[in-house]
């Protein structure tokens, strides 16, 4: 068997996709598809020639076949998921290096279906997760430095993800985030995945060294059950 | 650089580990620098290397440096890409200077497992199995780089199992022990195809290192020749019997393991005429040099007195046989060296 080349492969899903397009048909509004449109905006400027992407529905895939713009990749990714933030948008997503193959219509992709599977086992929260495979090639390939010292990763319970607070922008995504669960807190907080969801985001955003100190978490927390007035 | 070679045969009772100790001793005395690894779970080769120390009357007792499954382990438990040299103890024989060991291990088994994991999964785009997979090769090039050995010889136990693969992958070229008999011919049949599967399948696994930007290795060992021994010798002539044997599993090694479908044949290896060395039944010789740790060319007078039913050493008529195996066997031995890179 020939080896195909190798690329970096993301799948970035909208999360609440099927909710909101249903809203938009029940009041016959295109608000989503404004959202979408406004998130993607992100991508008309990147370089077509370094990195490629399409988007079906609420999946947006972006390749790149360079090993070593492993960072500029990442910001990539950084810049699509603060854009869909900032539009009133989560992303879920997963990043992999594997095997590509695309020719007109064909794709056959390892880098694809292990992307999505990370997206669908791993991430469960708003995040993009980044194959650890990723980081060990750089760590064993001494480039580690390479991928530490651009703090565009996060690593929690031995999973990576993209991370995308940096000290311009929390408070930005603070703001954001909480308007997001305050506009609709009511049905968050019947649907106790989509407030996991929310409540990983706002720790996410609290345990930054970005988070500004006086800024309160803005999702009920974890309370003992006493008699009242207690 | 150094030169790593195994002594390897899949059917046991070959002498591979006799004839590996007695080889690396030869080397040594010769000014070569050479380090032992032993890479057999059963640990005989440690056993022979430790007899002329007292290291082995309490079983309780660790063996001093460290052993081959220690070296390892960082990498096994996934801590560290490669092994650093610095971390491993290696023992200096006590009679021969220039001689070392990295010891066997009997729990140097487990790595069955994880060099197996590593043989089904660095194909994939998993960095840790990949590192597992190369971790050997690099291993005893750092160390022989380290500590400037100019050859590294292998122990491997009778197994095609992933051990096996991963020593005898990782060697310039390895020396097949046989014995003239049934047995030999059949495990002849087969090692030629078993270790082409293991050069194409390091081929295949190797190609999937590049997109990764991590090195492999080249995975090629040459045969450097097969070494017939323990046949018995009737009035100066080597019973017919051995001679049919020998003539047939030299026919196979020329057809299967060194023809198309098989490995490559070292510089100094003619596949019509793999046998760089005859060795016949050395009779009490080999375990009285075990007893003591010694080469088998290498026995003192005064060890034979463990021989011997009065245990008096023995000397003049009863001697002089002894020195003649002796020299008989180190000529042997030495015709071996001669075929190494």
């Amino acid at each position: 068997m020939s080896a195909l080349p190798y690329v970096y492969a993301a799948i970035l899903d909208v999360l609440g996709y099927r909710e909101r397009l249903a809203h938009d048909r029940k009041r016959g509004v295109l608000e989503f598809k404004d959202v979408l449109q406004n998130s993607l905006q992100c991508l008309q400027d990147i370089n077509d020639a370094e990195f490629a992407h399409q988007t079906i529905s609420d999946t947006v895939i972006l390749t790149c076949a360079d090993r070593l713009r492993v960072v500029d990749f990442l910001t990539v990714l950084r810049d699509v998921q603060v854009s869909f933030l900032v539009n009133g948008a989560f992303l879920r997503g997963g990043v992999t290096f594997q095997q590509h193959f695309r020719s007109g219509a064909i794709t056959y992709s390892h880098a694809y279906a292990g992307a999505h599977e990370l997206e669908a086992s791993l991430a469960i929260y708003p995040r993009i997760v980044v194959d650890h495979n990723i980081v060990d090639m750089f760590e064993s390939s001494g480039n580690s430095d390479m991928l530490r010292g651009c703090h565009l990763l996060c690593e929690c319970n031995g999973v990576f993800f993209v991370n995308i607070v940096d000290e311009d922008n929390w408070q930005t995504l603070y703001e954001k985030a909480r308007e997001m669960y305050r506009a609709e807190s009511a049905r968050i907080r019947q649907v106790e995945g989509v407030f996991a969801k929310h409540l990983w985001f706002q720790e996410y955003l609290m345990s930054s060294p970005h988070a500004l100190p006086k800024s309160e978490r803005y999702m009920p927390g974890i309370r003992v059950w006493a008699p009242e007035g207690n | 650089m150094a030169q790593i070679v195994a002594m390897y045969n899949n059917k046991g009772g070959v002498s591979k580990t006799t004839t590996l100790f007695n080889l690396a001793v030869f080397l040594s005395r010769g000014g070569k620098r050479v380090l032992v690894v032993d890479c057999d779970p059963q640990c005989n080769v440690t056993e022979m290397f430790f007899a002329s120390t007292d290291l082995l009357d309490d079983p309780d007792r660790d063996l001093p440096g460290t052993s081959i499954y220690q070296a390892l382990h960082p990498r096994f438990a996934g801590d560290t890409r490669s092994i650093d040299a610095a971390s491993i103890q290696l023992v200096d024989s006590g009679i021969y200077p220039n001689l070392s060991i990295l010891r066997g291990d009997l729990e140097f088994t487990m790595a069955e497992n994880y060099f197996g994991n590593a043989w089904n999964q660095a194909i994939t785009e998993n960095i840790n199995e990949k590192n597992t997979y190369v971790v050997f090769y690099r291993m005893l090039h750092t160390l022989a780089a380290v500590k400037q050995f100019d050859y590294v010889l292998c122990d491997v136990g009778p197994s095609t199992g992933a051990i096996t693969r991963t020593v005898v992958l990782a060697c310039d070229g390895f020396i097949v022990p046989l014995t003239p008999d049934r047995f030999c011919y059949q495990a002849v049949r087969v090692l030629g195809s078993v270790i082409r599967q293991w050069i194409e399948r390091h081929d295949q696994i190797t190609r999937t290192f590049t997109p990764f930007g991590i090195d492999s290795f080249p995975g090629r060992p040459l045969m450097l020749g097969a070494v017939i021994q323990n046949f018995k010798v009737h009035s100066g002539r080597v019973k017919e019997s051995y001679v049919k044997w020998q003539n047939m599993i030299a026919e196979k090694i020329a057809s299967d393991l060194l023809g198309p479908g098989g490995v490559d044949a070292g510089p100094h290896c003619d596949p019509k005429h793999p046998f760089v060395a005859t060795i016949r039944d050395v009779g009490p010789l080999a375990p009285v040099a075990q007893m003591f740790g010694r080469a088998i060319f290498d026995i003192r007078q005064e060890d034979t007195k463990v021989a011997s039913t009065t245990g008096q050493m023995y000397y003049g008529t009863v001697w002089q046989p002894w020195l003649e195996k002796m020299g008989e066997y180190q000529s042997e031995i030495e015709k071996i060296a001669k075929v190494l890179p």
